[in-house]
């Protein structure tokens, strides 16, 4: 049997589980700066959407300065996602550049997407959104537990992380489903390693 | 002397003379030079009980106030020698970085801070001058570090930004980029402040519409912020700037302890800021205050490389806290200034000293202000002339009309 494709969204950890308490204990306000410019930036990020989106439907591809754009915004959530939810170590950057975060998102360069899957890409999106939506409050509930635990011990507890990690995932690949990033639904899978032809 | 030295000394000498000149400007008072404040027998106006109560009251926060101080110097002395190690802690680069140094620097000055606001509510409650819960005060304190991080950003992002870009003369565009935000602020504050409401009292409305046309101000609308639930103590103030300007009383000053009459006095005082174009002058004197003072912390922070480098970040924040504290005497003396104007004015749009002197002989007991405070804490906490000199204001003004 043919083992299943890499998701074009991937997350990358690094295995740095210190959390200096004095971030833990400020880090709920540290990013808030940060939710104020992914506001400002998701203004410009509808739009482009709707331009991918018109695009998508006459040529079956997002032309690539406007995937590179969205996927700049995805990456810059997740990695204030990674911060505020104790995921990731350091305070994240306000770019989104790909490798400058420990907990980051690989995206695969745009790939051709099928018509009809880009004109109803909202409601086949609309499940995947509220699987999402649930793993949100799984990693509210993780992060305010690890909260505790590494402002008690400088360090953040390797389940917690690895929950919180593939619930980032998921709610990544979600989105970026719905950005039209990629064509491939969310991968629900728990594993955080990306599964490959191999693990077949 | 080089030719460059030259030029930088005749620019400061030239900076020094404007900063005179605008500062006499902005120091001009409508209240008469010549005005003489007559001695005022405290103990008779006010009542010996209430003023032994006031100055006890008063002496624990003034205890209160100046350990806070020294806590958070202290506290900010040594995160300016350790703090900049937390720059590992970032993948922000130079300004993102420098954003989560003052970011955690003011978060720490909040904490140290916060037993002493603790016990500052808990004597309130104590005199029955606050009823506001220590989980509230607790929770908005935390949830209103969120504003001061989104500010200090943006600040830091603007003096970071240009101090990487022209290096020590940041401090110039600097500080007149601060005080347009700060003027920017100042406008849309009226409209981001919530729960203030019509104040649905004919008599008063009357009143201030007399007293508004009395001083030529324009349209300035009449609000009331409901605080009854919260603390006891009366309070009003005019704040906005051009069609934002607003006048607001508190709900506690409508409550029955104080007189129409009495409620007429503050009305006109707090017209008064708006005839007297007092916060105007304050984004004038806050610019006055900005340029020496952007100035001094390009000098502090040079041997840390500058402010455009995060490291000298937790030093700027010392230095900032320094520089206020050193300049509290002075913006006293200036708000003082402006509340003798607006008291002034108060007396001659309502000719009425006698409901002055009882407005302020009622605020005395209602907030338990010292008439007479000693002597070393006006420089420190002085924003209004003592309860003592405003009374005294109003018999000059008596005396004068005789």
């Amino acid at each position: 049997m043919e083992g299943r494709r890499a998701h074009p969204i991937a997350i990358r950890l690094d295995g740095d589980l210190g959390r200096p308490r004095l971030l833990v204990a400020f880090r709920p306000l540290l990013v808030v700066p940060h939710l104020c410019w992914l506001a400002l930036w998701a203004v410009p990020a509808a739009g482009a959407v709707v331009a991918a989106w018109a695009a998508a439907l006459v040529t079956g591809r997002v032309p690539v300065p406007l995937h590179r754009f969205l996927a700049s915004f995805l990456r810059e959530a997740a990695h204030v996602s990674a911060f505020l939810h104790l995921v990731g170590r350091p305070y994240p950057g306000f770019l989104g550049r790909e490798g400058s975060y420990p907990v980051d998102l690989t995206i695969a360069p745009p790939a051709g997407q099928h018509r009809l899957g880009v004109l109803a890409r909202i409601a086949v999106a609309l499940p995947a959104l509220l699987l999402a939506s649930v793993f949100a409050i799984v990693t509210l509930v993780a992060a305010t537990l690890a909260w505790f635990a590494a402002l008690a011990t400088g360090r953040m507890p390797e389940g917690l992380r690895d929950l919180g990690a593939a619930a980032l995932r998921y709610e990544a690949q979600a989105a970026g489903y719905l950005l039209l990033l990629t064509a491939r639904y969310p991968d629900a899978s728990p594993r955080l390693e990306t599964p490959t032809r191999e693990d077949a | 002397m080089t030719p460059s030295r030259a030029r930088g000394v005749a620019i400061a000498g030239a900076l020094a003379v404007a900063w005179v000149v605008f500062a006499l400007l902005l120091s001009r008072t409508s209240v008469p030079d010549d005005l003489a404040l007559p001695k005022v027998d405290v103990g008779a106006v006010f009542g010996a009980e209430l003023v032994a109560r006031a100055e006890r009251y008063r002496r624990f926060l003034y205890v209160d106030w100046v350990l806070a101080e020294a806590a958070l110097l202290v506290t900010l002395a040594v995160y300016a020698k350790r703090g900049a190690r937390l720059a590992r802690e970032s993948a922000a680069g130079p300004i993102g970085t420098g954003m989560l140094l003052g970011m955690v620097g003011l978060g720490l000055a909040w904490v140290v801070r916060l037993p002493f606001s603790v016990a500052a509510l808990w004597w309130q409650r104590r005199h029955g001058l606050s009823a506001r819960g220590y989980v509230d005060v607790l929770v908005n304190g935390w949830l209103g570090l969120a504003g001061t991080f989104v500010a200090l950003s943006l600040a830091l992002l603007v003096l970071m930004a240009l101090a990487r870009r022209l290096g020590s003369w940041w401090w110039l565009p600097g500080s007149l980029v601060l005080a347009s935000v700060a003027a920017a602020l100042v406008l849309v504050q009226p409209y981001l402040t919530s729960g203030l409401e019509p104040v649905g009292s004919p008599r008063v409305e009357r009143a201030y519409e007399r007293f508004r046309g009395a001083q030529g101000v324009g349209h300035v609308p009449l609000r009331v912020q409901r605080v009854g639930g919260d603390t006891t103590l009366a309070n009003a103030y005019a704040f906005g700037i051009g069609p934002s300007r607003r006048v607001v009383l508190w709900d506690t000053l409508l409550d029955g302890r104080f007189t129409p009459r009495q409620v007429d006095v503050v009305l006109a005082h707090e017209l008064g800021h708006h005839s007297s174009d007092h916060i105007p002058k304050a984004i004038g004197w806050f610019t006055l205050f900005a340029l020496p003072g952007a100035f001094l912390l390009m000098l502090a922070t040079r041997r840390r490389g500058g402010m455009g480098e995060p490291a000298a970040i937790p030093l700027a924040l010392l230095v900032v806290a320094v520089l206020q504290l050193a300049a509290t005497p002075a913006q006293n003396l200036v708000s003082r200034r402006m509340e003798a104007e607006a008291d002034w004015k108060a007396l001659q749009t309502t000719h009425d000293p006698t409901a002055a002197r009882g407005l302020f002989r009622e605020l005395a007991a209602t907030s338990l202000g010292d008439p007479s405070p000693p002597w070393w804490t006006q420089p420190l906490f002085g924003t209004h002339p003592t309860l003592a000199d405003r009374v005294a204001m109003a018999d000059a003004w008596a005396a004068r009309r005789r």
